[in-house]
């Protein structure tokens, strides 16, 4: 009875060393063949790429089998699937996947494979999931239609935001004192939480004042520079974010040079509005200027720098279909 | 655990030499299991190093327990009944997992994590059995000795020697140097444990293995140096403190300060540690929170968010990666400083335990998690001069403070190979305190 009962014992440990370390350990080493095949099968050659789809099918099926739960192998499964043409059976696999996993690229790719079989709403839900998420999938997006609704979508959920600057009216303060100088190149921190001195050549001087804007009653900047370009930069979006077009507004009062605003992507921003009085308060008001835009600044427009408050900047983001040409992930 | 034969009634004495061969199995095979998890690669696989290396705890576990089993029916091998603190700790782990996969959110996923738990839970008690039955060179071999190789490994992948691994040649040396682990923080946090544990070993021991256990420490310090993990260092730096300082005389206070100064000239020498802790100062100043912890401010939050959401229970075992991406977008509706943070990495592992633990298991599983460290520290207080004893009470605290410090930017407990050692050296500590506590 005792000899039977660990023969059992020992049956069971076998067993379970075959389901869950053996199986899966194979599985591992298909999974790597699999995709490997997948990538030869992106060859123009479709006979042959249809082929090496169908034998990735076929290698990989015991092993889901097994364990219908493996995310990696169901990618694979669907877009062998897509290679193949078969785009219900693929977007079945990647919905499968996705009661294990969510990832960006099974989002996109689902999206993707959804509008392709007119299940149009569901697949924009899905591809807008994905951009939210990691926003240069956006390029997986091939149809100019679904690009639009996509962009549609995504400008419209950052207009319910309001204002996408934080601290606009700069009552928030960073550094302490009421002024600040930044003789170097590029960033630093400013007076105002959020807010960077952003700095060219010469001189850029920013000292807090209390605000003489008409209704305002907190503080407002005053800024000075020596040259072009210098003045205020929030970056309020990360790299390849944000909607496709803002509107940014700022109220300015000049009395030397030009102050110009502009909103757009990071290290492509230009000045969208510019200043045309001296010596009383106007409102800059301006689309931007690149997408996406993640990206604020305000500063002299003028060469020999300028001189000029600001009681308060907006980025406002418009509800629009017009989608960015491409979306470049981050330099690294 | 099994009654040694010298405290047994005569009766029983020749059970237990028909026991033997079990007994020596059973020891052998976590052995082997301790040896080989750090050193374990497929080369064919996908996944290198870190599914592999899993799948062999489960291996491992598997095997133990079919051994103990075995043992049991054919009463071949008997264990104590008394289940010391940290065993019922370590039970009140597997068992609230146990809890939590059932109220998980996705029961699969936790089933998965649950298994995990279970076999290191299994590797725990078959450790306990092991120790106190091996020479205390064995003990420590089975430590140091993967920790060896792994070093050397690591050292001739970053100054550009020898890697059995392929990494593209245009990424940084940091990248190069993963050992047998899989990646440069993987590296460092096997280090932590194997630098403090030959300490300890130079603290508790005199002579000849004071000098070689010193040797050890340069070599290990060196390949964590080399690894450029800024979590590494600092949780190697509190470990090392925690030795020099809690429970310890003044000539452990001026050894720790010298080890420490060589441990920040060697940061300082270094140009890559140097630049990187440059960067990491930057980040502190200009309160740049997500580049002060490498971009993981999303996964930190939306962790936050998991544990704010099911305080109790947690989203269950193995299920932050599965809502991940949800809670991270939706903190970016939430909170303005998230717009501005680092998007799109997909985080498996939160990259801090002690979030992970809260967001997957909730507050109790934290606790359990915390309630382990103290017992483990606790050991400190253990008095007696022998030389296991002395070991045992020189490392319980900085091995725990090490692991709480790590677990707060990497995720230790989730490598096989980082977890086993850690669990190796604990159930050491508690063992060889055991007899005088």
């Amino acid at each position: 009875m005792r000899i039977a009962a660990a023969v059992l014992i020992a049956g069971v440990a076998a067993f379970l060393l075959y389901r869950v370390v053996a199986l899966p350990y194979h599985c591992n080493i298909v999974r790597t063949q699999a995709e490997q095949k997948l990538g030869r099968a992106a060859e123009p050659n479709e006979y042959r790429a249809a082929e090496m789809a169908r034998e990735v099918l076929r290698d990989i099926d015991h092993c889901l089998a097994s364990d219908p739960t493996n995310v990696a192998l169901l990618y694979v499964r669907a877009r062998a699937f897509r290679i193949l043409g078969r785009n219900e059976h693929a977007v079945a696999a990647y919905e499968q996947a996705l009661r294990y996993d969510h990832r960006p690229e099974i989002y996109i790719d689902l999206g993707v494979a959804e509008y392709a079989i007119g299940r149009g709403e569901s697949g924009v839900e899905h591809m807008l999931t994905a951009v939210r998420f990691l926003p240069w999938t956006v390029n997986y997006i091939e149809s100019a239609s679904a690009r639009a609704q996509v962009y549609h979508r995504l400008s419209a959920l950052y207009a319910k935001r309001g204002n996408l600057l934080v601290n606009p009216r700069f009552t928030r303060e960073a550094l302490e004192g009421t002024e600040m100088q930044h003789a170097g190149t590029g960033l630093a921190a400013s007076l105002a939480a959020g807010w960077s001195a952003y700095n060219t050549t010469g001189t850029l001087t920013i000292e807090r004042v209390p605000s003489t804007y008409p209704g305002h009653k907190g503080t407002m900047l005053h800024i000075k520079t020596t040259n072009i370009d210098a003045g205020l930069m929030q970056i309020w979006g990360d790299w390849g974010t944000g909607p496709s077009k803002v509107i940014t507004t700022a109220k300015v009062f000049v009395n030397k040079g030009a102050a110009a605003i502009g909103s757009g992507h990071l290290l492509n921003t230009g000045y969208d509005g510019i200043s045309k009085t001296r010596g009383q308060w106007e409102e800059l008001r301006a689309p931007s200027g690149s997408c996406p835009v993640n990206q604020t600044w305000l500063v002299a427009s003028t060469y020999e720098g300028a001189d000029f408050y600001v009681a308060e900047v907006r980025a406002d983001a418009v509800v629009s279909e017009l989608p960015c040409d491409t979306v470049t992930p981050p330099p690294q | 655990m099994t009654v040694p034969a010298a405290e047994m009634p005569p009766e029983a004495v020749p059970r237990a030499r028909r026991a033997l061969r079990l007994d020596l199995l059973l020891v052998a095979v976590t052995a082997a299991l301790l040896l080989a998890v750090p050193l374990y690669v497929s080369m064919t696989g996908q996944d290198m190093m870190r599914l592999p290396k899993e799948l062999l705890l489960r291996a491992g576990a598997i095997l133990i327990a079919a051994i103990a089993a075995i043992g049991l029916v054919l009463r071949k091998l008997s264990f104590s009944r008394r289940l010391p603190v940290d065993g019922a700790l370590a039970i009140a782990a597997v068992a609230w997992c146990a809890i939590t996969t059932l109220t998980s959110t996705n029961r699969t996923l936790s089933l998965r994590a649950l298994a995990y738990v279970t076999a290191a839970v299994v590797v725990y008690f078959a450790a306990s059995y092991a120790i106190t039955r091996m020479r205390p060179i064995l003990v420590l071999g089975i430590a140091l000795v993967p920790a060896i190789f792994n070093a050397v490994a690591a050292m001739m992948q970053a100054l550009g020697g020898w890697n059995p691994f392929f990494v593209p040649e245009e990424l940084p040396r940091r990248a190069h140097t993963i050992g047998f682990l899989g990646n440069p923080d993987y590296v460092g946090a096997y280090m932590v444990p194997a630098i403090l544990t030959a300490l300890a070993i130079a603290r508790a021991w005199k002579g000849v293995v004071r000098f070689g256990a010193l040797g050890l420490v340069v070599v290990f310090a060196t390949a964590a140096m080399l690894s450029q993990s800024i979590t590494t260092l600092i949780a190697l730096v509190a470990g090392i403190v925690t030795m020099a300082f809690v429970g310890a005389g003044m000539r452990m206070r001026i050894a720790g300060i010298v080890v420490l100064i060589a441990v920040v000239a060697g940061i300082w020498y270094y140009p890559a540690t140097r630049a990187r802790f440059r960067e990491t100062a930057v980040a502190v100043v200009e309160l740049r929170l997500d580049a002060l912890i490498s971009g993981r401010l999303g996964a930190f939050v939306a962790a936050a968010e998991m544990a704010k959401s099911r305080p109790l229970v947690g989203m269950g075992p193995g299920c932050f990666a599965y809502h991940f991406m949800t809670y991270r977008i939706a903190a970016e509706d939430k909170y303005t400083f998230m717009r501005t943070a680092g998007k799109g990495l997909n985080f498996g592992e939160v990259h801090n335990d002690h979030l992970q633990l809260l967001a997957e298991t909730g507050v109790p599983g934290w606790l359990i998690f915390a309630g382990a460290l103290i017992a483990l520290g606790l050991r400190t207080l253990t008095p007696g001069q022998t030389p296991t004893v002395r070991f045992a009470r020189t490392l319980a605290t900085p091995l725990a403070v090490s692991l709480a410090v790590l677990a707060l930017a990497q995720f230790p407990l989730e490598l096989a190979s980082v977890l086993l050692l850690y669990i190796w050296l604990a159930v050491t500590v508690f063992r060889w305190s055991d007899d005088v506590a």
